[in-house]
């Protein structure tokens, strides 16, 4: 099925080797780092290095407002060289404004992990990928425990994740399918008991969120890098969706069931 | 105010926004604060006339919408002939038997009042602000199958094309913003919003609606780009770009108490359409006991974006007495109500 996953990206890919969030869609960062990850692919890593920016970033700049939450993916996705050193570096000198804690939304201000975009505070899936190209390349950045320290702050109550709030005026958030995977994608062996919690949480998550595309993708690569054995009926409804619903064509879940289902998981394996 | 003055006041109510979201908290607006005749372009707004807004009962998702919908957009004249019409419902989140999200009944039957009125193409686009699986959320919150039924697509607007809009209004420094080709390149846009309270901006109606126009995958999750900015000026350029011709807000349940997503149902049993969403939110706003005027983006989108004086909306349908519910806030906007 990784075939069937991976040739939906490739007939994704656009004339200048990018890949868009949907085919026909002009390329752009996370879409084209997340599908070089899935099919190892040259001409995304080209697309990457020709759009990275002086800073190391590789971003949506648009204006005033500066996306630059797929430089960590796109470090992954260039592999060695001057192009993912300084992804990294970037990475490593640009964390989140720390989140000022108030009643109505609690926060642990002594941690930042990473934000969306340039100069704002951090939320569950920047800082999730910031911690896994760190802990892939540089595993001693003191950024890394930071970024835990976010993931743990804004746990769910019963462990999981969702964007990034744990509580707001008092009312406990629930947490997602999609964002526990992505944090579990990146913590792989930091946290005993957050990932246990992450992962029995995941594991009801995923079932009553079977009819999303990206969760399961996400699911199904968060649970086979977790060697748990219910990776393989993520998977296997995963499949089904599939076949049903082509994943509407959204490039970053077909990349993402690709990523889950072939050699690509690989690329995100954290040796520990 | 200076510029180093008004710089400060933005940062520190983008910091409250960015978290509490709060920017109502603070007794005062960064708006009255500059005191400047330049936060729009005067050529970009041209001084709103009269309104036309209708109030129609309505006390259920499942009998007879379709002539309900034709009725109240025959109303207030909604001119869709040949017309490429995009509806924008607010589908954020899912929560079984949480009235989150305008009823997927109503979105369906306003996609056939509309082609019974002649649009030649009927679009429905969403970018939920909270989740990012969209699949998720339209599948189970069961829109897809509601717009399958009437042969509807449906686009999702975080990952849609983009083109770059320059902002006529400047509430916020965004200066810009990155809007999908599919709302864009629509004849007609009709924000469609759930008739809730909002425990950042007091409620959220037609104006707020349009959050979901802007793509999460360039701005983040849950839009947070925008709170940073400034919550209610967000509101506002967000709104004066996208620009609603029409606006249809689904009150039959509405939301009240800590809205959007963890408030409690209320029959207000109402549909509120309109041919400018500021007129629309204004009696909506009314209709949730709110004092619209006490609602600051509200009332300063009167200013500029669209009619707020009652005496200048003409009204179809119920008198507002008659359907007008007392919706529960939290304790922050206690003071928008009369």
């Amino acid at each position: 099925m990784w075939g069937a996953f991976a040739a939906r990206v490739c007939a994704a890919r656009n004339d200048d080797g990018g890949f868009g969030p949907r085919p026909s869609v002009s390329s752009e960062p996370e879409s084209t780092a997340l599908a070089t990850i899935a099919l190892d692919d040259t001409d995304g890593r080209a697309w990457l290095e020709a759009h990275q920016a002086n800073d190391g970033s590789v971003s949506f700049d648009a204006a005033a407002v500066v996306n630059d939450a797929s430089t960590a993916l796109a470090a992954v996705a260039l592999g060695k060289g001057a192009a993912h050193d300084r992804a990294l570096e970037h990475l490593m000198s640009s964390p989140a404004r720390s989140a000022p804690s108030t009643a109505s939304v609690p926060h642990d201000e002594s941690v930042r992990g990473w934000a969306w975009t340039e100069g704002t505070f951090g939320w569950v899936e920047p800082t999730s990928r910031g911690i896994l190209a760190l802990r892939l390349f540089r595993p001693d950045a003191p950024a890394i425990p930071d970024g835990v320290g976010l993931l743990r702050d804004r746990e769910s109550v019963g462990g999981g994740w969702n964007y990034g709030n744990r509580t707001v005026y008092d009312e406990d958030l629930p947490p997602y399918a999609q964002t526990t995977a992505a944090a579990l994608i990146a913590l792989q062996g930091l946290d005993v008991e957050l990932e246990a919690r992450g992962v029995a949480a995941l594991r009801g998550l995923w079932r009553t969120e079977r009819e999303g595309g990206l969760s399961l993708a996400q699911t199904t690569a968060a649970l086979r890098l977790h060697r748990d054995a219910d990776a393989d009926r993520a998977q296997e409804a995963l499949f089904d969706l599939f076949d049903r619903t082509g994943l509407r064509d959204d490039v970053v879940a077909l990349a993402w069931a690709a990523i889950a289902t072939g050699p690509g998981l690989a690329r995100l394996e954290v040796s520990v | 105010m200076d510029v180093m003055d008004r710089r400060a006041f933005l940062r520190r109510s983008a910091i409250a926004a960015g978290t509490v979201g709060a920017a109502a908290l603070f007794g005062e607006h960064l708006w009255q604060q500059r005191g400047t005749p330049e936060l729009w372009d005067a050529a970009a707004f041209v001084p709103p006339g009269t309104a036309r807004v209708a109030v129609l009962s309505a006390t259920s998702y499942d009998n007879g919408l379709e002539d309900l919908v034709d009725r109240g957009l025959r109303a207030i004249g909604a001119d869709v002939g040949g017309a490429r019409v995009v509806l924008k419902p607010n589908l954020v989140e899912f929560d079984a038997g949480t009235p989150i999200n305008t009823d997927p009944r109503l979105v369906a039957a306003t996609v056939i009042a509309l082609r019974r009125l002649g649009a030649v193409d009927v679009l429905v686009g969403e970018g939920p602000g909270h989740r990012r699986d969209t699949q998720y959320v339209v599948v189970r919150s069961g829109l897809l199958e509601a717009l399958d039924a009437v042969d509807a697509t449906f686009v999702d607007l975080n990952t849609d094309a983009v083109k770059r809009v320059p902002l006529r209004s400047r509430y916020t420094e965004l200066g810009a913003l990155w809007l999908p080709r599919t709302i864009t390149d629509a004849d007609v846009v009709i924000s469609m919003p759930k008739m809730k309270t909002h425990h950042w901006a007091g409620l959220t109606l037609s104006l707020k609606n349009c959050f979901g126009c802007v793509p999460g995958r360039i701005y983040g999750w849950p839009k947070n780009a925008l709170h940073w900015a400034g919550l209610e000026q967000s509101i506002l350029d967000v709104a004066a770009a996208v620009r609603p011709d029409y606006a249809i807000v689904d009150g039959i349940v509405g939301m009240e108490g800590n809205g959007p997503i963890s408030g409690t149902p209320i029959e207000a049993n109402v549909l509120v359409f309109g041919d400018d969403p500021v007129a629309t939110d204004t009696v909506a706003a009314r209709l949730m006991g709110f004092d619209p005027e006490k609602v600051p983006y509200l009332a300063e989108a009167a200013r500029f974006l669209g009619q707020g004086d009652m005496d200048k909306i003409r009204l179809e349908g119920e008198s507002l007495g008659s359907v007008t519910r007392d919706f529960a806030v939290l304790p922050p906007f206690r003071s928008m109500k009369p």
